[in-house]
């Protein structure tokens, strides 16, 4: 297993998963459009979430 | 600007940064394009642009950094190796994803700070603290990006390195509405440092005729600056860090809480990591007044400041002038005593010299000096605390002394020897302290 590759598994799973709490925090400070938009971007990061943590399995399978 | 490319990143930054123009680009080209064409101030950069990028965030930073701009990194990634390349590279900041929300309106006070400062600079170098050496001006600068925060700075350096001066520059710039404050440990002992700190009611002890406000109580919204700070008892830390975490304390002889909003900078001239080695500084402690640490490096080790700071020190006052030896002297010396030292000398030179000064001179100024100084190491006594008058005072050692000697020997007539005073000045002093009406002790 490469090291480096992990590593930027982790990075994507760190990023996208903090991104999507930080999205949370100011859900209530965003009119009705940018709520769309909010939630839209957080499904898409949560899809990259969870590409990143399946292949983070795949790689532990190796 | 903002390089970032994940657009849900962009759109969490862009509502924190509400109110200022702001460009965002998700990968290095773009940034290099709106970098050529257009001016900015900050730029929040992050380092992987892409899935399989391989930090080419990093040249985003050499780019913007050759313009001036200032650089804040927010990444995911954080191996030590990674921190230390981007700070090379000249970045402001680094901060881990996952706090934009509070990291970027630090950034923005910080930000504040630098421009400040930055247009402060020469005034600063030339006026306030004086010096021409890049390593010392460094760490001052890194001191004041944290003006504006209520982070704690531990200040080292040796006596006369500008330990105070930095502390009082820390609090101009933070422009907190309370007091700058300033103690120094080793002057006191522990009952005393206490008092100091603290404050006292009423009647706390003998002597207190009125209640006093401490040190801490007296900084509230401004600044306590704590000098040699290793002198302090372990029971005193362990007091301090309380009221540190908890912006609460009890005066000395009071139940009554106390607040105080108050700002902590601390300095020594200690090896600081033998203190804690030794056990004279808990971990605890340290931890707490220890976020940001700055080092002033000695005189000796910023040679091209001597001949400013004398100019300085002789400005609009009578001019000396220095024989080609005297100034090598100056120039080779160590001075133990730093900047202090110089300024002492000079002023000392403006008063009592000719106006023509020989290696003689300076080398019979050492000397006499140094005379002095060993007369005066042992001073720390002299200061008494506010409120209390010089008898007490004088009680007060007196009884301590005496104390100390009668636990040690437990019989009062080898005490009245050894300190030459009169069974009546004892049982006194018994009396006074201990409430004790002569009672027979031998």
């Amino acid at each position: 297993m490469e090291k480096k590759e992990i590593e930027k598994l982790i990075h994507t799973v760190r990023s996208k998963s903090s991104a999507i709490r930080e999205a949370a925090d100011i859900f209530y400070e965003l009119d009705d459009k940018e709520r769309d938009e909010v939630v839209l971007l957080m499904k898409q990061s949560a899809q990259n979430l969870m590409d990143a943590i399946e292949k983070l399995s795949e790689k532990i399978k190796e | 600007m903002v390089v970032e490319d994940d657009a849900l990143i962009q759109k969490i930054i862009g509502k924190n940064l509400k109110g200022n123009a702001v460009d965002f680009v998700s990968n290095k080209d773009e940034a290099f394009k709106k970098l050529d064409s257009k001016r900015y101030d900050i730029a929040f950069v992050d380092l992987m642009l892409g899935e399989n990028d391989n930090y080419s965030g990093l040249r985003v930073i050499e780019k913007a950094k050759s313009k001036g701009i200032y650089v804040v990194v927010i990444s995911g990634s954080g191996n030590s190796e990674l921190i230390n390349r981007v700070y090379d590279l000249g970045a402001n900041d680094y901060y881990f994803k996952g706090n934009e929300n509070t990291v970027i309106s630090d950034v923005l006070r910080k930000y504040e700070s630098y421009v400040e400062i930055n247009n402060d600079k020469e005034k600063l170098f030339s006026n306030d603290f004086i010096t021409t050496d890049p390593k010392t001006q460094k760490e001052i600068l890194n001191a004041l990006k944290f003006a504006k925060e209520t982070t704690p700075i531990l200040i080292l350096g040796d006596s006369g390195t500008g330990k105070t001066t930095l502390a009082k520059l820390i609090h101009k710039y933070s422009k907190r509405k309370g007091n700058y404050v300033d103690l120094n440990c080793a002057a006191y002992n522990s009952e005393l440092l206490e008092i100091e700190l603290f404050g006292h009611t009423k009647s706390a002890f003998t002597g207190a005729s009125e209640k006093r406000a401490g040190k801490i109580k007296q900084a509230d919204n401004g600044t306590l600056f704590l000098d040699e700070i290793g002198a302090m008892s372990i029971d005193m830390q362990q007091k301090l860090l309380k009221a540190i975490e908890e912006k609460y304390f009890y005066p000395v002889g009071s139940d009554k809480k106390e607040y105080s909003n108050f700002r902590i900078i601390s300095a020594t001239l200690e090896n600081i990591e033998e203190l804690v080695k030794s056990k004279k500084l808990r971990k605890d402690f340290l931890n707490r007044i220890d976020s940001v640490r700055v080092f002033l490096p000695p005189l000796s080790k910023r040679r091209d400041d001597i001949l400013i700071l004398i100019e300085k020190f002789t400005e609009s006052k009578r001019q000396l002038s220095f024989s080609p030896k005297a100034v090598d002297f100056l120039l080779k010396y160590s001075w133990p005593g730093n900047v202090r030292e110089l300024k002492n000398m000079i002023d000392f030179f403006i008063l009592n010299s000719k106006g023509k000064i020989d290696v003689v001179d300076i080398e019979n100024y050492i000397k006499s000096n140094m005379r002095r100084e060993q007369m005066e190491s042992s001073d720390a006594f002299l200061n008494i605390p506010s409120g209390m008058g010089l008898d007490d005072y004088l009680d007060d050692i007196a009884y301590r002394m005496i104390k100390k000697e009668f636990s040690r020997t437990n019989k009062v007539n080898d005490v009245l020897k050894r300190f030459k005073i009169s069974t009546r000045r004892f049982y006194s002093l018994m009396k006074k302290y201990e409430g004790k009406d002569g009672e027979k002790r031998d």
